[in-house]
């Protein structure tokens, strides 16, 4: 199974190398952006671990970058930095974990046999609803601006109930049902709620308000 | 730390009050000095007028009873000689200045009667005068009477004009006092600003280490909060050395051991490498514990978050490293609601207390953000296996990790107990509906 180690310190590298090489993993590793992007271009990767800080290159656009080209196999960053914002900004970037350094190496290998499972598993679905995408796998939309927003949980249920059926009407009643995470009796004002947070996310025509009966997802836009 | 761009610097207060009081003042006088030249005037006319009145209802009563025109010789009128009379009584004319006939006869013939303005020149000068005549026609015994009285009004002018001349040269000595008093009044009133540009001097010297709050009124707001900002800075600079020394002293010691194992000619056993690992782990939770301490911005002024997309953010995330677990956000606050906590700070307590309640929840976490007018209220919760009432109150505090068994730094309640205290606000762990542990934040809103 090949994997891509991107690390620019080279005690720390060449030890991983080895204890990823004995956990069965066929390694190759670098401490360079530039080497680590033509390496993910040319060869056929099933994971990646890459280090933000890199010498020659920001390990955050590298990974942005990637995943524009549409590469989407799982990567996990390693960082110093473990201020919450930098996770969030990983995580945004595309990253589908994230580890602290110090760390052991246990717990990586861990992380990399649960980002492969998850990999082998996922069926990769996207809704696609006029120049909206939903990527259900990390619960993100992508708006006609080609800004991708992040959705919680309920936001997210209701967008996607909504766009898989575009350009037909919902009932706030039966949108009602998507609210069952939250309080014991969610009431029609919670999802008005949500749905004006949704539209200050993607845009203020995409969810067209029938008045009295319910919301339409118009999708050409 | 770059120093922030020099904005376009604006006026100076003496400036502004010149540009603005003096431009008023001038206009002001102008026109005081303008009504008074014209009340002078029309007092003056008002003056002229009623004198002439005066004059002519004496020259009638002399007509009536002397009973001629012969006793206005030139005795009578040298009385009145700065005053010009013409009489026609029958056909006899009588002139006060007989020298000027050639100008005062033809006023007898004037159409008008009551206050004539006339322009003429006297023989024997050369420019003209202006004068203001009263002319009347009566009956006097059966004889028809003509009477002009004329009085030079120029000579009478010169005198107000040079009046007037000396109300303006007063009125532009009352100017300069003003913009003297301008001047005077800035220097009075800046003068503790300078004294507090001496104490700024003296502070970034070393000599001071708080301002004086002996100043005026106006300006005690702005020393106090200055002085708050110096202490806080003050009591930052000190929890920071005291972290400094405290972390050297925490980690030198395992370095030490660490180097001796190492450095020892003996080759190093499973044993002393679980004790090296150990202790570099130890290492690592200090440097954690002291960097978290000393990142955490505190209640600044001018501290704010937007709660609701920062928690939106942190819950999506989670969600994604938390797989199987759903992180809800249950918010009543409006979109764009502020909160005056540190971003960071925000962050962190909401990150701690929900990435906690992850790692233990089975498949939900629900986080709720709430305000009133008290209170700011942050509560999460888990379906996890929860913790017993009697180990609650210790959740967070020194020598109790929660997370022991769990992957990551075991920081995380500690991080949220010492940041709420900061915040002067208040944590209480209980049990949570959904099964769990419950943990809600308060942070009283100071009023005022």
């Amino acid at each position: 199974m090949r994997l891509l180690l991107v690390e620019d310190d080279e005690l720390l590298r060449s030890s991983l190398h080895e204890s990823l090489s004995q956990a069965g993993f066929a390694v190759d590793a670098t401490g360079s952006a530039l080497t680590a992007d033509q390496l993910a271009q040319q060869e056929d990767y099933r994971l990646i671990v890459l280090d933000i800080g890199l010498p020659d290159g920001d390990g955050l656009q590298l990974l942005a970058r990637w995943r524009d080209a549409g590469r989407d196999l799982p990567i996990l960053l390693l960082t110093a930095r473990d201020r919450w914002q930098d996770k969030v900004n990983g995580l945004k970037a595309g990253a589908d974990d994230y580890l602290t350094k110090p760390f052991h190496p246990e717990e990586l290998l861990a992380r990399l046999q649960a980002l492969l499972r998850r990999s082998e598993g996922r069926s990769h679905t996207q809704i696609q609803a006029g120049n909206y995408l939903l990527d259900e796998e990390r619960q993100r939309v992508r708006t006609p601006s080609g800004e991708w927003q992040p959705l919680t949980g309920t936001e997210f249920r209701l967008l996607r109930c909504l766009m898989s059926r575009p350009n037909r009407l919902h009932p706030k009643e039966a949108l009602l049902e998507q609210l069952y995470n939250l309080d014991a009796e969610p009431t029609l004002n919670t999802i008005e709620t949500y749905i004006r947070r949704l539209r200050l996310l993607i845009g203020r025509n995409a969810i067209k308000t029938q008045r009295g009966q319910g919301y339409v997802f118009t999708a050409d836009d | 730390m770059s120093l922030p761009q020099t904005t376009e610097r604006s006026r100076s207060i003496r400036t502004t009050l010149l540009l603005w009081l003096l431009p008023f003042a001038t206009l002001f006088m102008l026109l005081a000095w303008y009504l008074h030249g014209a009340l002078l005037d029309r007092m003056s006319r008002d003056f002229v007028e009623e004198r002439l009145q005066q004059e002519i209802t004496l020259i009638e009563q002399q007509l009536t009873h002397g009973g001629g025109l012969q006793t206005l010789d030139s005795g009578y009128f040298g009385a009145l000689s700065h005053h010009l009379f013409a009489i026609r009584f029958g056909e006899q004319t009588q002139l006060s200045h007989p020298q000027w006939s050639a100008m005062l006869t033809p006023w007898l013939d004037l159409p008008e009667q009551g206050l004539i303005e006339l322009h003429a020149t006297p023989e024997g000068e050369t420019s003209a005068h202006r004068y203001m005549a009263w002319r009347a026609v009566r009956e006097i015994s059966g004889t028809p009477v003509t009477i002009v009285a004329a009085e030079d009004y120029s000579r009478l002018q010169a005198g107000t004009h040079e009046l007037h001349l000396w109300t303006a040269a007063v009125a532009i000595g009352l100017l300069v006092v003003l913009f003297a008093l301008i001047l005077l009044a800035v220097q009075l009133s800046m003068r503790p600003v300078r004294q507090l540009q001496q104490d700024l001097k003296a502070l970034k010297q070393g000599q001071l280490q708080r301002l004086s709050d002996a100043v005026p009124q106006e300006f005690s707001g702005l020393i106090a909060q200055l002085n708050q900002l110096l202490d806080t800075l003050q009591h930052r600079l000190q929890k920071v050395r005291e972290a400094n020394a405290n972390l050297s002293h925490r980690i030198k010691t395992p370095i030490a051991a660490i180097n001796q194992l190492v450095s020892s000619a003996q080759p190093i056993t499973p044993e002393a490498r679980s004790q090296i690992s150990q202790r570099l782990d130890d290492i690592s939770r200090q440097l954690d514990s002291s960097l978290h301490t000393s990142q955490s911005g505190g209640p600044l002024a001018g501290a704010s978050c937007l709660p609701l997309e920062q928690a939106r953010e942190l819950l999506w995330m989670l969600g994604r490293l938390h797989t199987g677990v759903e992180f809800e956000l249950d918010c009543t606050l409006p979109d764009n609601a502020r909160w005056p906590i540190d971003e960071q700070d925000f962050s962190e307590l909401l990150g701690n207390l929900a990435d906690n309640a992850g790692k233990w929840a089975h498949s939900r976490v629900r986080v709720s953000l709430s305000e009133n007018a008290q209170q700011r209220v942050l509560v999460v919760q888990d379906d996890g296996p929860g913790v017993p009432a009697q180990e609650r109150e210790q959740l967070g505090t020194r020598g109790w990790r929660l997370d022991q068994q769990m992957p990551g730094h075991g920081l995380g309640l500690a991080i949220v107990r010492d940041l709420a205290a900061r915040y002067q606000g208040s944590i209480q762990f209980e049990a949570s509906e959904l099964g769990g542990l419950s943990a809600r934040l308060q942070l009283q809103i100071r009023q005022g």
